[in-house]
């Protein structure tokens, strides 16, 4: 692999007595598709606030594209190009769709966009999403699916070069599934690398070039779907002794 | 063609113009022009219970007025407003009696901190100012058409505690220590500054001396390091809810001071008076009027009988002994000076008020040349014999014996204060 | 400045506007208007002020007037230091408070909700108990100012204080407008509808924040500083009084949070009632009309008066 876009060396993050997250190591090529699951409490999303900055890790580091982002606030990775989506959507709601997007844009992407196209690459994006019909709709009123939509577009629109997806399809329909699926491809074809949690399997395993499996705060497999498939630690994981 | 309901209308308001310009036809003439006095007043807001006891007073002053024909042959009508105790709806309450209400006349809100902003404007316009209860306003100003009806003196920093100082002196043996404590707001700081220089002029040595903040609740500790002290004298400046914390808390500590009191206001009021009872006995503090022989002037009675009627269940002190009169007493002043000069010419009327000794219902008022009194008339007034419980023995004379000045005295001193 | 035709409308009625306020000292005398609106206009400024921290970022904080009182004695201590004229107290009332702004906001910001607002009411306290202890600016007992007879180009003092009261309402409203519309504004808008999700969107949650109470703080001072000029007494206790804080808040809450003119609206609506209820009814209902009105807006109109006019409009275009 050529050199990877984010390296995470020996990270480990304690919460008063409580490991959740113990010397992991993790590398991520440049628009690599990589799944990131593990039983309930494993630490997935305490690893992706680490990533994304929320958190902060107590020990190891994060390096972004030769870059140590360790020590900065998530709005300094967001605009070095770390994007987030949350599991539960967080729409700006006094905002309409389109002024949803004109945020990311006009912060996170300002070294990359300009600013007379900033209304023009949203709108590409909503295309690309598919809300480009719900553009000057409120933000408030969507529906759970569109929701999950704009969280992405909203993650898009900062222009990342990672995405980090939180369970974006968790309760949807298989049908919905399939379409959130085909925006997180289109996006990775754009040169997007993806890093997804999610719980729904065929998700995972259509989606992902590679799955990293975490339990307990340390890292028990890394390799092809394929593999996961098969290896033994990551069976007693999920279904005990 | 014109609409059945338009037509409706039209009646009625044809009716309704009828109906109104026969009111107005029928009305009666007045004789003459009302004669406007304009003021502010707190109404609402923490000031409320003295300035709705001033209204009461003030009005009683108007119906007696008007029962001997008003002023000037006119009949007196009040306009006036509430400024909530907030200084800053003074200016303007003020700019629209002069300007759109067009008054004749203006007097003061209650409190310095509702006088003071009308002081430019009523500056400005040159006009005659009798003023109600604000100490030392003047100083700064220095107005010559300010009348103030508190009765502090010339100096009314200093003359505020000079009487309790001078009877201080008077004891044999002589004390020899004071401690002063005071609120840490504008009034009390003023009294105890004003205390100090007296206690210095008579040669006392100052071994105390605090403040405390005005949110204070528990006195206890104040008292108890004033009495590690142990003074002869403790003077105390405070404020109603501060001064009933220091007469409990000096009895529950045993105070052993000679003489105790002095700048508490609060317990001039009805209401404390009989909450506090007894503990309040030998306690020599300051007040304006008091129902002694000695201040029995001409009409006091009478009014305090009719605001005491009128006070009945307004939420204001229902006795009336320390504000009302004044209020009374500073619309009296005006009513004199306009019938004596014959005029509202302003400067006629500053001229008059300046070289005239008025009679009124808190007796001989002569405002000095900075508009104070030119004689100060604090009282210094000593509780004795107060019976718990009881607001109808203070109605009358012998609980607040007048000690201080010598012109007004109705008994001696009880010394020292501790017996 | 003017980047679209709505610019140029803005402009030319603030221009109108404050060449009207000159027009009119020049041909009415009668001083009671110009005290009266002096008023209405020291509220505005604190309500777009307020509306800064509390509507644009959703900070909502309770002792933002206290930066009102420390502009207000910021210019006394300044006046009876060293005389300066009153554009440099106005001045230098807005550097202190805005420092201020930016210190207590450095304190509490970290602070969300229920606790920032807490936070700043403490403040507040803090800030009182400073004063009341400053014996240059009279401490608790008070400080008096005493103003000129006579001033140039008007007939009487309260004139020049209305004209320059106008001015800087003016001031602020372009500053709260332009705001409103501009990146930062935006920033601010997502900052407060989620925080998290901001940060993570690029906005720089903390800078925009320490700008947002800087500015604040400024405008507050501003709006303080030709105060002690107007009542001629200043205190602690009604300077930093109760119901220029409460005021400051339901104005803009009354008018509408989201919008730059909410605070304008709520503090015409509401001063203006205020003033005309001083000088008419004049009874307890005066301190209740603030109360009543809040409790209606927020329960049925939580939106204030610019949400009800936009759900008009959208209803009307149907």
């Amino acid at each position: 692999m050529s050199a990877p876009i984010l390296k995470v060396s020996g990270v480990s993050k304690r919460f008063g007595g409580f490991t959740a997250l113990d010397g992991i190591e993790l590398e991520l090529g440049a628009s690599e598709r990589l799944g990131l699951i593990g039983p309930n409490g494993s630490g997935k999303t305490t690893l992706i606030n680490c990533i994304s900055g929320a958190l902060t890790n107590d020990a190891g580091s994060i390096v972004f594209e030769g870059q140590d982002i360790t020590r900065l606030p998530p709005h300094r990775r967001a605009a070095l190009g770390v994007a987030r989506s949350f599991q539960i959507p967080k729409p700006f709601r006094s905002m309409t769709v389109l002024e949803n997007l004109r945020v990311p844009l006009e912060y996170a992407a300002r070294g990359r966009t300009e600013r007379r196209r900033i209304d023009a690459d949203a709108l590409e994006v909503l295309e690309l999403i598919g809300l480009k019909n719900r553009a000057h709709d409120s933000s408030a009123g969507l529906t759970q699916v569109d929701m999950r939509k704009l969280e992405l577009a909203r993650a898009l629109a900062a222009k990342p070069k990672l995405l980090v997806s939180d369970e974006a399809m968790a309760g949807l329909s298989s049908s919905e599934v399939d379409e959130i699926l085909e925006i997180l491809l289109a996006l990775n074809g754009r040169g997007v690398a993806v890093i997804m949690i999610e719980h729904i399997m065929r998700a995972v395993m259509g989606f992902a070039q590679r799955l990293v499996v975490l339990d307990a705060g340390r890292k028990i497999a890394d390799g092809t779907p394929q593999d996961i498939i098969r290896n033994p630690d990551v069976e007693r994981a999920y279904l005990g002794e | 063609m014109v609409s059945r309901r338009l037509f409706a209308r039209a009646a009625v308001a044809a009716g309704a113009l009828a109906f109104a310009a026969g009111t107005l036809v029928s009305a009666p003439v007045y004789a003459a022009k009302p004669l406007k006095i304009g003021f502010s007043m707190a109404l609402t807001g923490g000031l409320a219970g003295a300035g709705k006891a001033a209204l009461i007073a003030m009005e009683i002053w108007r119906a007696d007025v008007n029962k001997k024909g008003g002023l000037l042959g006119r009949p007196v009508e009040f306009v006036y407003y509430d400024d909530a105790t907030q200084p800053a709806k003074v200016p303007p309450i003020y700019t629209k009696l002069l300007n759109v209400d067009k008054v004749d006349l203006v007097v003061s809100s209650y409190g310095t901190n509702e006088i003071a902003p009308a002081m430019p404007i009523v500056m400005r316009k040159k006009l005659v100012f009798p003023s109600l209860f604000g100490l030392a306003v003047n100083d700064e100003f220095k107005y010559n058409r300010y009348f103030q009806i508190m009765p502090a003196g010339p100096e009314p920093k200093t003359d505020w505690s000079k009487g309790f100082f001078e009877l201080a002196l008077e004891q044999n043996p002589k004390p020899k220590t004071v401690a002063i404590v005071s609120a840490d707001a504008e009034f009390a700081l003023n009294a105890a500054a004003g205390a100090r220089k007296n206690a210095k002029a008579a040669g006392f040595i100052v071994v105390y001396d605090k403040t405390f903040p005005p949110s204070t609740t528990d006195f206890s500790p104040i008292v108890r390091a004033i009495e590690a002290e142990k003074p002869d004298l403790v003077y105390v400046a405070s404020y109603p809810p501060h001064s009933v914390g220091m007469v409990k808390a000096a009895r529950e500590v045993g105070l052993k001071a000679k003489m105790f009191g002095g700048g508490m206001v609060g317990l001039q009021f009805a209401a404390i008076q009989k909450n506090l009872g007894p503990q309040l006995n030998n306690i020599v503090n300051y007040d304006f009027w008091v129902p002694e022989p000695t201040l029995n002037f001409p009409g006091v009675k009478e009014f305090l009988a009719k605001y005491q009627e009128a006070a009945k269940g307004k939420g204001v002190d229902p006795l009336g002994h320390y504000l009302p009169p004044y209020a009374y007493a500073y619309l009296q002043v005006l009513e004199e000076a306009v019938n004596a000069t014959k005029s509202l010419d302003q400067g006629k009327l500053a001229a008059y008020m300046h070289k005239t000794t008025f009679k009124t219902v808190v007796g001989n008022v002569k405002f000095g040349s900075n508009g104070e009194w030119a004689t100060s008339r604090v009282l210094m007034v000593q509780f004795r014999d107060v019976k718990p419980n009881d607001m109808a023995q203070f109605a009358g004379p012998g609980k607040r014996i007048v000690l201080y000045p010598k012109a007004w005295k109705s008994g001696d001193i009880v010394y020292p204060f501790n017996q | 400045m003017f980047r679209n035709r709505g610019d140029v409308v803005f402009w030319i009625v603030l221009g109108a506007v404050l060449l009207a306020g000159f027009g009119v000292t020049q041909t009415i005398a009668n001083e009671y208007y110009y005290t009266a609106i002096y008023a209405i206009l020291q509220a505005t400024i604190m309500a777009v002020a307020w509306n800064i921290l509390g509507g644009f970022t959703g900070y909502v904080n309770f002792g933002s007037a206290a930066f009102f009182a420390i502009g207000a004695y910021t210019a006394v201590a300044l006046d009876k230091w060293l005389g300066l004229p009153m554009p440099f107290l106005i001045a230098a009332s807005a550097a202190v408070c805005g420092l201020m702004g930016l210190g207590v906001g450095y304190l509490t910001l970290r602070l969300k909700g229920v606790y920032f607002a807490i936070a700043t009411l403490a403040m507040a306290i803090v800030l009182e108990t400073l004063i009341n202890n400053w014996d240059y600016v009279g401490a608790a007992k008070g400080v008096y100012i005493l103003t000129p007879e006579k001033v140039p180009f008007f007939s009487s003092y309260i004139q020049l204080l209305f004209m320059v009261m106008l001015a800087l309402t003016l001031g602020s409203i372009a500053i709260s407008r332009y705001l409103n519309a501009s990146r930062i504004g935006r920033g601010l808008a997502a900052i407060r509808d989620d925080e998290v999700a901001a940060e993570c969107a690029g906005v720089p949650t903390l800078r925009l924040k320490l700008i947002s109470t800087t500015l604040m703080g400024a405008m507050m001072g501003v709006a303080g500083a030709p105060y002690p000029f107007f009542v001629t007494f200043v205190d602690p206790i009604s300077a930093f009084n109760l119901f220029v804080a409460v005021n400051s808040i339901a104005m803009p809450m009354i008018g509408g949070t989201a919008h730059w003119i909410g605070p304008v609206i709520g503090a015409l609506l509401v001063g203006g009632a205020q003033e005309v209820i001083t000088v008419t009814v004049s009874s307890e209902l005066n301190v209740l009309i603030v109360g009543i009105m809040l409790v209606l807006f927020i329960t049925l109109a939580p939106q204030g008066i610019v949400g009800l006019v936009q759900k008009w409009m959208k209803r009307r275009k149907r």
